[in-house]
């Protein structure tokens, strides 16, 4: 049984493919599809695009890949035919698929090896600080970040940073060979007329600077939008994504859905700093490895203990299991539905795959006692 | 120790460095134009040092990835020395080049500055002789050649015999793509001219870029064929919306004819062009020992840069 994409209500008939009746169709091997329990997402890797499609589509795809396009026809009846027709409109349309008269050159798009590897030891860390005070006290342990190849460094200040101390910050990692640094503070009046620009320009490391408690919402781009200041509202300095899971945070990128099949991509060589020096797979969770007064960052990342939540797959995770967005969402183990439970569904998701609808999460009475568990009843 | 001849600011070449360093591999990149090395030769030493370490030409490792060895060549130039004297330099300092390649060459490397490039030419017959289909192409400075050449094919390109140039000059980039050679083109051709290249033009499905690693063939489909602009030439990327790109893998009997160029090159690795036509057949184009494999390697997951590392690791042992 085939059900409509419900993208288009024109209709032709089985007569569309025409042109290419007479060829072999496939899906490029960088396209990948992905089960959900009601409906099935369609990843497109290479373009970062993802597909909602029906059931029916998938089964379709994995049935008559490498068919000759005519001869999938002939399987259907006539009403049928539109469907198919519909298909293969969408899939021709948005480059997911290849035709070709030859069958063995078909057979050759083979798909994408799904292994990920990273040569950092650490690929992100977070971490956070009480006041320009503290900063000092940090350095060495982000020059050891560097020294095992991390990529990304945020730094979040739960206070106000002058021009002066913001240039001493970014000017003190110049030298490293972070491919991006985030810094995070409170808004201040006196900030309001810096040079961004020329900021960007001198401290190539820096890609993001956030400002809390900001007077309004405001994205500013710099440098082609490789550098961006964003000027936000809300209170606190932690990140509004830290645990939300939406459609605006998911990423149809080759790095997260392969990372996304073998590890967490919420916690996977993830390594955090709290404001009180303890050292953590995430500022948000409770568990400390040691603090870096008196504990060596190598000794940490090495711990069989601390690297075992890197490995909670979505495959493995309730509710998750079952979601067709689950390779292309970033998931959060800080807040879950049950916090004795690492393999439950994250606490911030309202998406439910089973009937396909967002609902509002922090109203689910499900999660009512996570919610409180984790004294979260004022910020909702 | 890992003795790697490269570009400055070469991405791929970084992220190797960076998978070294993923396995505490000690390495060393040498820049052209740069001499902040030390070359030492005798009787019984022959060695080469950047910084403190001594590497042995014996015994480590060199790489030659990409760049010109002319380490001096700035420095002869930028000299008070007059015409006579700086020709004189430049011929002591090619002849020790030489002697310093033949000895990478039979130590232990992973590809020496005498592969650096293939001729176009030599190449399309050692691939005739094992076999392979290349385009139909002709030499020549004679106009009626040319002549004779488009009355049998419909429509031909020019292509430079030397491999193409990619250079900066200032904000300008100076390249030569492939261009089609058109009846007025034609019209314009002098009697005589500067011997040059012409090749047939070939109806295409896609294009196959591969990369070749001790042994085995990474390849990648690029569906240039659909975007006018990337027709003729893929590097004349349309960045509004960029050709498909995707994991490919080429047939046994492929990669058999082609292991047999490579081996005749004596060739470690390597980046190959192919087309395959609309009608079915793989059609050799060109071999490039110092291509660029990131752009391919990234779209199909493949990790070269990863793969390339391990070789390099692997390739310390061996002879």
């Amino acid at each position: 049984m085939l059900f409509l994409l419900d993208l288009t209500n024109q209709f032709h008939g089985g007569l569309i493919m025409i042109s290419e009746a007479k060829k072999y169709f496939t899906l490029y091997g960088n396209v990948q599809i992905v089960d959900g329990f009601e409906r099935c997402l369609i990843v497109d890797t290479y373009r970062e695009k993802f597909f909602l499609i029906p059931k029916s589509l998938s089964r379709f795809l994995k049935r008559h890949k490498n068919r000759l396009v005519q001869d999938v026809y002939k399987m259907y009846s006539q009403i049928e035919s539109q469907i198919v027709d519909e298909y293969f409109i969408f899939l021709k349309d948005n480059d997911l698929i290849h035709f070709s008269i030859n069958r063995d050159h078909i057979k050759n798009f083979i798909s994408m090896p799904l292994t990920f590897a990273h040569y950092g030891a650490i690929i992100n860390s977070i971490i956070e600080l009480n006041s320009f005070e503290n900063f000092e006290t940090i350095c060495s342990f982000i020059f050891d970040l560097n020294a095992i190849n991390c990529s990304h460094l945020q730094i979040i200040f739960q206070s106000k940073l002058t021009k002066s101390e913001l240039d001493f910050i970014a000017n003190k990692f110049d030298n490293t060979e972070f491919r991006s640094i985030e810094i995070y503070f409170e808004y201040t009046k006196s900030n309001a007329d810096f040079e961004w620009q020329e900021f960007f320009i001198k401290f190539k490391r820096i890609s993001l600077i956030i400002m809390f408690c900001s007077p309004d919402d405001k994205i500013l781009y710099f440098l082609d939008g490789h550098c961006i200041v964003n000027y936000l509202v809300q209170p606190s300095g932690k990140p509004i994504s830290c645990g939300r899971v939406s459609t605006a945070y998911f990423q149809a990128n080759t790095s997260l859905f392969t990372e996304s099949q073998h590890h967490n991509t919420c916690l996977n060589r993830k390594i955090s700093i709290d404001i009180n020096g303890d050292i953590k797979n995430c500022p948000s969770m409770a568990k400390s490895y040691g603090n870096i007064r008196d504990t060596k960052l190598i000794d940490v990342v090495n711990n069989p203990e601390f690297q075992k939540v890197w490995h909670i797959k979505k495959d493995e995770i309730a509710k998750c299991r079952d979601c067709e967005f689950r390779h292309i969402c970033t998931d959060c183990r800080a807040y879950i539905e049950n916090p004795e439970d690492q393999y439950s569904a994250p606490l911030k998701c309202g998406y439910n795959p089973y009937t396909c609808e967002w609902e509002e999460w922090s109203t689910n009475p499900l999660k009512q006692q996570a919610i409180d568990y984790y004294g979260m009843r004022e910020i909702v | 120790m890992i003795n790697i001849f490269t570009e400055e600011n070469e991405q791929t070449v970084y992220l190797i460095c960076k998978w070294l360093e993923s396995k505490s591999e000690d390495y060393n990149l040498i820049f052209p134009d740069s001499i902040d090395f030390n070359v030492f030769v005798s009787k019984k030493k022959k060695a080469f040092a950047k910084g403190l370490t001594w590497s042995d030409f014996g015994s480590d490792l060199f790489w030659y990835r990409r760049g010109a060895l002319n380490l001096i060549a700035g420095l002869v130039e930028n000299s008070d020395l007059d015409q006579l004297e700086k020709s004189h330099a430049i011929i002591e300092y090619d002849t020790l080049e030489y002697y310093l390649n033949w000895l990478i060459k039979s130590g232990r490397n992973f590809g020496t500055f005498g592969n650096a490039e293939l001729n176009r030419l030599q190449t399309f017959d050692i691939a005739m002789d094992n076999k392979l289909q290349t385009p139909n192409y002709i030499v020549t400075n004679s106009k009626s050649d040319v002549w004779d050449f488009m009355r049998i094919h419909q429509k031909i390109i020019v292509k430079s015999i030397a491999n193409g140039m990619f250079e900066l000059h200032g904000s300008h980039l100076y390249t030569t793509l492939t261009k089609l050679f058109s009846q007025n083109d034609f019209k314009k051709l002098p009697d005589k001219f500067f011997p040059s290249l012409f090749v047939e033009y070939i109806n295409k499905d896609f294009e196959i870029r591969i990369f070749y690693l001790a042994g085995s063939f990474y390849s990648c489909a690029i569906m240039s064929q659909a975007n006018k602009r990337t027709k003729l030439d893929f590097r004349n990327y349309d960045l509004e919306n960029p050709n498909r790109y995707a994991p490919y893998k080429i047939p046994r009997f492929l990669e058999t004819k082609l292991k047999k160029i490579i081996n005749y090159f004596q060739l470690k690795t390597c980046s190959i062009d192919m087309i395959v036509r609309d009608t079915g057949e793989y059609i050799f184009l060109e071999i490039n020992p110092v291509g660029q494999f990131t752009f391919i390697g990234h779209p199909c997951n493949y990790y070269l840069e990863k793969e390339l590392a391990d070789q390099l690791i692997i390739s310390k042992f061996i002879r």
